[in-house]
């Protein structure tokens, strides 16, 4: 703990909070709380109840969703610096939606849904720049799966192969019948 | 518009009766007959609709051309904002499956509400992003379920060696 910046410098630095003041600072500093996660970790897991936002101070996570059999975990993000974690549960009042694991040792600055509720009905300055990191990172992630999903979906394939087979195996018996 | 038009939409069941008139004063009424494109993908063009009555299909065109259907809307869904948000090209069609009338917010003042700092700003914004948030939670779970044809698993681990190095 020698070499770590004051944290409300290391909050300000971050670029998803770029330009927050020091009464914003002083407002995310007074609910919040830093957590220290080891890789490998997990910060939360699928069907959790929601409970804090978390903002990456260092490090990498994955964001994973299991598939319905649970045989395959998707990473659907990656989270660094200055990302924000847990907001989607948290907004949508719902279980959390997705796992995060660190991927190296990891940083959080952890803020009580509970206080970011009172940031936001008291107009808080906090409030407004963690909104407005919600929504630079929503934008990017929403164009990214959009485009992950046009990448993977191929609508006639699944359909296509076993046609195909069938055709390859009725040209065989047609070039046999002709033999 | 009046704000009784709004009262009901899912996404401003946080606003308070002042937040609804505010958002209600910038919002105009539209009329859509069935087959009419209102927005259609890849233009940059249009606000942020709310869809006060009748129904809508989402549509997306792959890169090969083809089009597969994403969703059915109905009243008080609301649609367009990713666009609104980031000025981009519409990532989908949506196409009046019947007769459909839209409260229509422009591009314009949609980024005032969304850029404002007062408490009917704050809260509008947050019942906005729980939307997309609903559309993200959607579109994962799409990947994912795409992730359980064996045809696709190649391909998505190509994806995310893709996605890995990005992050």
């Amino acid at each position: 703990m020698t070499n770590a910046p004051p944290l409300k410098t290391e909050l300000m630095a971050l670029p998803s909070l770029a330009g927050l003041s020091q009464d914003g600072v002083e407002g995310l500093v007074q609910g919040g709380a830093v957590r220290s996660l080891p890789a490998g970790a997990a910060l939360f897991v699928e069907g959790d109840p929601p409970d804090n936002l978390y903002l990456v101070l260092d490090g990498r996570l994955r964001v994973t969703c299991a598939t319905e059999d649970r045989t395959t975990e998707v990473v659907v993000g990656v989270a660094e610096r200055g990302a924000l974690l847990g907001e989607m549960g948290l907004l949508g009042g719902r279980s959390r939606s997705a796992s995060v694991r660190a991927a190296t040792d990891c940083r959080l600055f952890a803020i009580p849904g509970d206080h970011l509720q009172t940031l936001i009905t008291d107009a808080h300055p906090a409030a407004w720049f963690l909104l407005r990191a919600m929504r630079t990172q929503l934008v990017v992630r929403l164009r990214t799966v959009d485009e992950r999903v046009d990448a993977v979906l191929e609508p006639p394939e699944p359909v296509e192969l076993p046609t195909n087979r069938r055709r390859g195996i009725a040209s065989l018996l047609q070039d046999s019948e002709a033999e | 518009m009046d704000r009784h038009r709004i009262e009901g939409i899912p996404s401003f069941l946080g606003l308070d009766d002042r937040a609804l008139a505010s958002v209600a004063a910038v919002m105009h009424e539209r009329a859509y007959p069935p087959g009419a494109i209102i927005l259609e993908q890849g233009r940059r063009m249009g606000g942020v609709f709310v869809l006060l009555s009748g129904h809508v299909r989402v549509e997306r065109r792959l890169p090969d051309g083809a089009t597969v259907d994403l969703v059915t809307l109905g009243p008080g869904a609301v649609f367009g904002v990713l666009a609104a948000m980031d000025g981009g090209p519409r990532a989908a069609s949506c196409v009046a499956k019947d007769e459909v009338v839209c409260g229509v917010i422009s591009r314009f003042d949609f980024m005032e509400l969304m850029q404002g700092r007062s408490q009917t700003a704050l809260l509008f914004q947050v019942g906005v992003l729980r939307d997309l948030y609903k559309d993200l939670r959607a579109t994962n779970r799409r990947l994912v379920d795409l992730a359980s044809l064996p045809d696709q698993q190649l391909a998505l681990t190509q994806v995310d060696d893709v996605f890995g190095s990005l992050g």
